[in-house]
């Protein structure tokens, strides 16, 4: 249940999904357009901003921001938003 | 502090507030179909596992169907009718989950967002700042991130063939013994009863395993 609420009710697809999809094909012993999978993952690559977090230490080491596509910049006491121009 | 059980209650409640399409409707079915199991738990442990494993399938059916909706690439390979597909499911996620471990220490957590049109699900973890204060991170959508030099494609595979082990290069065939479970309960075979205990056991297992999908 928790799976259908985090896929279903975006638009947006989401490439964790995509990766895990493709595995789980693969799993079925079919084959999936792997091709189409790297481009999607390229294509990330390009997100306006790019987090760099240490899991082990649980914290933030870096962000990269494309600045261009910043929107607005919102923050409080325990957070910090970035708002992406929408296409 | 709100528990599990309320949190997915909530969640039930809220999909009776979605459009109808295929998706929901399996999901909504899976959900009456569990409740008849767990009525029938004490009285036909048969009726009960038999009533599970249908609801499983129903669950594992809308999130199928959602990922065809949604125009996911390589969706159509995966058919909703199919019994081993539905029944690889799982597992695929219990591999899957060794993934998301890594995120622990960052306590991450489910929480509904209910200004959205229809309210969803996303997920929030925290992390230090630079200055190692504590901050909340929430990606764009629930899944918006990429773990780069670890979660690969191989990486995966790998979690799929270290959680199957020795049976994953026999995965298929392993699969449609799973996805035989239904006709294991309701027939004789010649080494043991219909009734028996050991049918009997997997009731326990099945609630567990839909009390998961679910």
């Amino acid at each position: 249940m928790y799976l259908y609420f985090l896929i279903a009710p975006y638009k947006e697809k989401q490439l964790f999904v995509q990766q895990a999809l493709h595995a789980f094909v693969r799993m079925l012993n079919k084959v999936p357009d792997e091709e189409k999978l790297m481009r999607m993952i390229e294509e990330k690559g390009e997100a306006p901003i790019g987090y760099n977090f240490d899991l082990n230490e649980g914290k933030m080491k870096g962000i990269r921001i494309n600045n261009s596509a910043i929107e607005a910049v919102e923050f409080t006491d325990k957070a910090v938003s970035f708002k992406v121009k929408k296409n | 502090m709100i528990t599990n059980t309320e949190f997915i209650h909530s969640l039930h409640n809220i999909l009776e507030n979605y459009p109808r399409d295929h998706s929901v409707n399996s999901l909504r079915h899976a959900f009456v179909l569990f409740s008849k199991a767990k009525k029938f738990s004490d009285i036909d442990s048969n009726t009960a596992v038999f009533l599970s494993i249908t609801a499983e399938e129903e669950a594992v059916s809308s999130i199928f169907l959602a990922l065809k909706k949604l125009g996911y690439d390589a969706s159509d390979k995966i058919n909703h009718y199919n019994h081993i597909h539905k029944a690889a499911f799982y597992h695929f996620c219990q591999a899957l989950a060794q993934t998301f471990h890594i995120f622990e220490k960052n306590s991450p957590q489910l929480v509904l967002d209910s200004e959205a049109e229809f309210p969803r699900l996303y997920i929030k973890f925290f992390i230090k700042n630079f200055d190692g204060n504590p901050l909340v991170v929430k990606p764009d959508v629930p899944f918006g991130f990429t773990i780069k030099n670890e979660v690969t494609i191989e990486y995966f595979e790998k979690k799929l063939q270290r959680y199957f082990g020795e049976n994953y290069e026999k995965l298929v065939n392993w699969l449609k013994k799973e996805a035989n479970r239904r006709n294991q309960i309701l027939y004789a075979s010649p080494k043991v009863s219909q009734y028996s205990n050991l049918m009997i056991k997997k009731n326990t297992l099945v609630i567990m395993k839909i009390n998961f999908i679910l």
